[in-house]
């Protein structure tokens, strides 16, 4: 018995440690990063100053900022408008296909993202397999000129981000009381009205958790304008790996991923005041 | 009993984990930590490195300057042994690693082969002297064109022909695509004049219709696929598309090319100095360079090597372009952090309209 204690202490300890120095040390450093100057020489000159901060107010850092929230709303509603009918749809099925249903969805995280990224590019291009269906089916007459353009971005967003808005609905319809929907009926509720005044409000905790887990992280995926929109527009995550890399500016990289990151925290503690008890034990 | 043989067992994998690790720590063999481009090195090169001297090369490589720097950087500290011997920038690259004292000065007497090198990749503005920095191979920033359309083109300003709208390709790195303007405008690629810079971006703003995309250097997949027709590429990475598709010519522009020099250099407070001044003589003997050049596909700084090249391979002028079509090059040279980052805002309003 005295052993097992142990092992339990040493795993949670463990975990702990491994947190507090892979995600909360680092953490740190970013916020502690964000209020520097940078040097000529040092990365860091050790000058206390909220400059970076107020920069993030420039008309053109405002503009990539609108511009990319833009690109990861539309994307994110794309995912919830083909999300929430999969999972719908995964959840009524016969026990035995769900488990081969989430298989499939899980296949995908196989393979590393950016080779799927570039996969796509095989798919969309001038004389990829897509265009040339299209043009045997008749429907386009000249090569389809996809790649390189912001409707390439989105389908690289929302092919990403999918998996992540459909799991949570799934884990919140599967545990969904279908008897609901016969007492519904009973007292007289049409289809649309038990979908949006039964289903849709129950599964709130599932939707606004896949929100959060595709909103956001869609700005930072700094590669897909990069490799599918013929880096032609930004999103907030290049803004930060140009602000490292190519201006040599880490204080002011930091506070524009600090700013990310405060976001975030808005939306979780927005969830968490709009949410009861069970319900938070559900996204966790 | 089962207990404590449990404990034991554990103590054992952690000391077993232990050793691992520690064991790395500890070898005494000779060893030169190398940092290098991708692909800029051959396997068998490296091989024939380790067997001829019995060094342990701890080899790894990176995709851009950036990403050199970045690392170097974070790592570095005066006072402690750094954790690259040898690495490769780029021109200015170098000169920023110099000025901020991350190189080691060069002892000339302990190389050799240094007299075969080509007097054209020497004693340039940004190591004058070569003081820091062995040039190791080069590249230059020129058109590949669809062959049809050479006859149109001979010069960089003839990019902004209407004509060309939505069949061109520009490198996505703010400098690449800054010297293109600059050198269609008559300035010098290096211009640090904040009104220039944005005659520049105006320029390049004009251009922008006729831009389907900005590509990574090192990108010819768009040319293989025929999504462009025309592109500023280095001249290693042109050879390798011209090979595939003989569709493609390569020109260097009548102003001149944007020359990318990548150099071996010793950083500072290297813990194993023999052994980098030994690989960099390695790497300098003429028959090395020429297996380097053959197997990696880009142009050599190295005479010697180059008479011992087959007369094809000396022939190829996209690799081994006439002395005159290099006359007007430059390289690109640091430029203060305020300079690139004025560069970077005007870069990053060109990509978002």
């Amino acid at each position: 018995m005295m052993n097992n204690h142990l092992f339990k202490r040493f795993s949670v300890g463990l975990l702990f440690l491994w947190i507090g120095l892979f995600a909360l040390l680092p953490f740190v450093l970013v916020c502690l990063a964000s209020v520097l100057e940078s040097g000529d020489t040092n990365i860091f000159v050790w000058h206390f100053t909220f400059t970076n901060y107020l920069q993030l107010f420039h008309p053109i850092y405002f503009k990539i900022f609108v511009r990319s929230l833009y690109l990861s709303v539309v994307s994110c509603s794309f995912c919830f408008m083909l999300g929430y009918p999969f999972a719908y749809i995964c959840s009524r099925m016969p026990k035995a296909v769900k488990p081969v249903l989430i298989f499939f969805l899980m296949l995908p995280f196989w393979t590393s993202t950016l080779m799927r990224v570039y996969s796509i590019i095989v798919l969309i291009r001038g004389e990829g397999w897509l265009s040339h269906l299209l043009m045997w089916l008749g429907l386009i007459h000249q090569p389809l000129h996809l790649l390189f353009t912001q409707t390439a971005v989105l389908i690289g967003l929302v092919y990403i981000s999918l998996p992540f808005m459909i799991l949570p609905l799934y884990a919140n319809l599967e545990k969904f009381d279908w008897r609901l929907l016969d007492a519904a009926r009973d007292l007289g509720a049409g289809k649309l009205r038990i979908l949006f005044r039964v289903v849709v409000p129950i599964t709130k905790p599932g939707i606004i958790a896949g929100v959060m887990l595709v909103l956001l992280p869609a700005m930072t995926l700094f590669y897909v304008p990069d490799v599918l929109g013929g880096a032609k527009s930004l999103l907030l995550g290049n803004l930060i790996k140009d602000q490292f890399f190519e201006a040599h500016n880490w204080p002011f990289g930091a506070s524009i991923s600090m700013i990310l990151t405060i976001l975030m925290g808005a939306l979780l503690l927005f969830y968490w005041k709009n949410s009861s008890e069970e319900n938070r034990q559900e996204l966790i | 009993m089962i207990v404590r043989s449990k404990t034991l067992l554990m103590k054992k994998i952690i000391f077993f984990f232990l050793l691992l690790f520690l064991s790395t720590a500890f070898a005494k063999d000779r060893v030169l930590n190398l940092f290098n481009w991708a692909h800029c090195l051959p396997d068998s090169v490296l091989q024939q490195f380790e067997k001829e001297t019995g060094i342990k090369v701890n080899y790894s490589v990176y995709n851009s300057n950036q990403a050199l720097y970045a690392k170097l950087k974070a790592g570095f500290s005066p006072q402690r042994p750094s954790a690259y011997d040898v690495v490769v920038p780029s021109t200015y690259l170098v000169q920023r690693l110099k000025k901020e004292g991350m190189l080691q000065r060069l002892d000339h007497s302990k190389i050799h082969h240094l007299q075969d090198l080509d007097l054209r990749f020497l004693n340039l503005p940004f190591d004058p002297g070569n003081q820091y920095s062995i040039p190791y191979m080069w590249l230059s920033g020129g058109l590949i064109v669809s062959c049809d359309l050479v006859p149109q083109i001979n010069s960089w300003k003839d990019l902004w022909n209407p004509k060309f709208k939505g069949k061109i390709v520009l490198p996505d790195d703010v400098r690449d695509t800054f010297a293109i303007a600059f050198k269609a405008l008559g300035y010098s690629i290096n211009d640090q004049n904040p009104a220039h810079i944005k005659q520049a971006y105006l320029k390049l703003k004009a251009l922008l219709p006729s831009v389907i995309a900005f590509v990574p250097n090192g990108t010819f997949s768009v040319y293989l696929n025929h999504e462009a027709q025309i592109g500023s590429l280095l001249n290693g990475d042109a050879n390798r598309v011209i090979q595939n598709d003989s569709s493609f010519c390569y020109v260097y522009p009548k102003e001149g090319a944007i020359m990318a020099l990548d150099n071996l250099v010793i950083v500072k407070n290297s813990p194993h100095l023999e052994e980098a001044y030994e690989f960099i003589n390695f790497v300098l003997r003429p028959d090395v360079s020429k297996r380097i050049f053959e197997q990696v596909g880009f142009s050599i700084p190295n005479k010697k090597a180059i008479q011992l090249m087959s007369p094809k391979e000396r022939a190829n002028r996209v690799l081994n372009p006439l002395p005159q079509l290099l006359g007007h090059s430059e390289t690109e040279d640091y430029v203060n952090d305020a300079t690139d980052r004025l560069y970077l805002n005007y870069f990053e309003m060109l990509k978002n309209g």
